[in-house]
């Protein structure tokens, strides 16, 4: 007869950071705590958003106008606008721009989800790095099919598509004045600056 | 909630916000919250040894410390914007009124103490350079891990540090820096 001993020692449970549902972000939104402050909400962390310099918002008010004239009847142009990503901790980020499939007034009644949106768009200036990292493996994660990075400083983008896992498997830069296709679209070149 | 930032930065919640988010019910099946520099950390729910050191020193600060000071357990203080923490006991400057009118602060506090079985880095760490900060004069930890019973003394607090430490082990009775002859069993 073979008598298991086991011993079972619990460890004592430490103070911790509070981190914060999808539900709770927008009770504490209600109860009047972001205000006058763009906030995302990342892995249970509530993250606030540099104000945006003249570069970066002149840039979004340019591609947002050439994204309408572009993909006028094929996609919804959702410019700094929620997008939730479905996980433990649900994410809440405000991408500069996205192409959303049509049509539009679901977008009224619903979040929309990773799935939703053919194209997601940076404008970095400061934001760089940031872009390049943690977001990038976030929309890649999260299946975004395809992910352009302006960088505004340099004058290229950064054309990300084949996510897997955390990653991007084909980068492409464009310089200055090249014209770009969407994967979903490629009969819709456009110029990109 | 104002935060400047040029870069994407976590949130750091105030205590204004904090009694917000406290009053939005965000926090509903929580034992214990505190604010330590704009974030919220939960606290483990209490076991029995820690309640049991709560009562005997209850008893004990109250006894010894009637009418030369006040005495009140786990109640939140505000020390700064962004922390609030809720030491075990807050020993306050004697007021006749015992504080039925306002809030005591942390100018008319002579001692925090702080029970630490699984909190003792987070008390250590996180909590004792806030206490050193905002000037409380006196913090006594309450070392009841598991390896350790003791008391460790912490006075002359110095920016964020205090300079002069001392420990005792069980047996030997500790007196408040306001109150050198009146000796507390704390163990």
């Amino acid at each position: 007869v073979v008598v298991m001993q086991t011993t079972f020692q619990a460890e004592p449970i430490k103070p911790y950071k509070r981190l914060y549902s999808l539900e709770e972000f927008f009770a504490m939104s209600e109860a009047g705590l972001f205000k006058n402050q763009r906030v995302e909400l990342i892995n249970g962390e509530v993250i606030v958003v540099p104000a945006q310099g003249p570069k970066h918002a002149g840039t979004i008010a340019l591609l947002i106008e050439v994204f309408r004239d572009s993909f006028k009847d094929k996609a919804v142009v959702w410019a700094q606008l929620p997008i939730v990503f479905e996980s433990k901790m649900r994410d809440y980020v405000e991408p500069d721009i996205a192409l959303l499939a049509l049509p539009r007034e679901q977008y009224a009644q619903r979040f929309v989800f990773p799935q939703d949106a053919y194209l997601v768009v940076e404008v970095s200036v400061s934001s760089l790095e940031d872009d390049r990292t943690d977001k990038l493996q976030m929309y890649a994660k999260h299946g975004i099919q395809e992910y352009w990075i302006v960088n505004v400083e340099e004058q290229k983008l950064e054309v990300y598509r084949n996510p897997a896992g955390e990653k991007y498997h084909s980068l492409q830069i464009l310089n200055l004045g090249q014209t770009i296709a969407p994967l979903e679209f490629p009969q819709h070149e456009i110029r990109w600056w | 909630m104002t935060q400047i930032v040029n870069q994407p930065q976590i949130a750091r919640y105030t205590v204004s916000d904090y009694h917000k988010m406290l009053e939005a019910g965000i926090f509903p099946d929580e034992v214990k919250t505190e604010l330590i520099d704009g974030e919220v950390y939960l606290m483990p729910p209490m076991g029995a040894e820690h309640y049991g050191i709560l009562v005997r020193l209850t008893n004990e600060l109250s006894h010894h410390l009637w009418e030369k000071a006040c005495v009140v357990s786990q109640v939140p203080i505000e020390l700064t914007d962004t922390t609030e923490p809720e030491p075990d006991f807050i020993v306050l400057e004697y007021r006749e009124d015992y504080y039925s009118r306002r809030k005591g602060t942390v100018q008319e506090s002579l001692l925090f103490i702080e029970v630490s079985k699984s909190t003792l880095d987070h008390d250590r760490h996180v909590k004792l350079p806030k206490y050193a900060q905002s000037g409380v004069p006196e913090v006594w930890i309450i070392n009841a891990t598991k390896e350790v019973f003791s008391l460790e003394v912490y006075r002359n607090p110095v920016g964020d540090e205090y300079t002069n430490i001392q420990k005792l082990s069980e047996g030997k009775k500790a007196a408040l820096l306001e109150f050198p002859d009146t000796e507390i069993r704390w163990w």
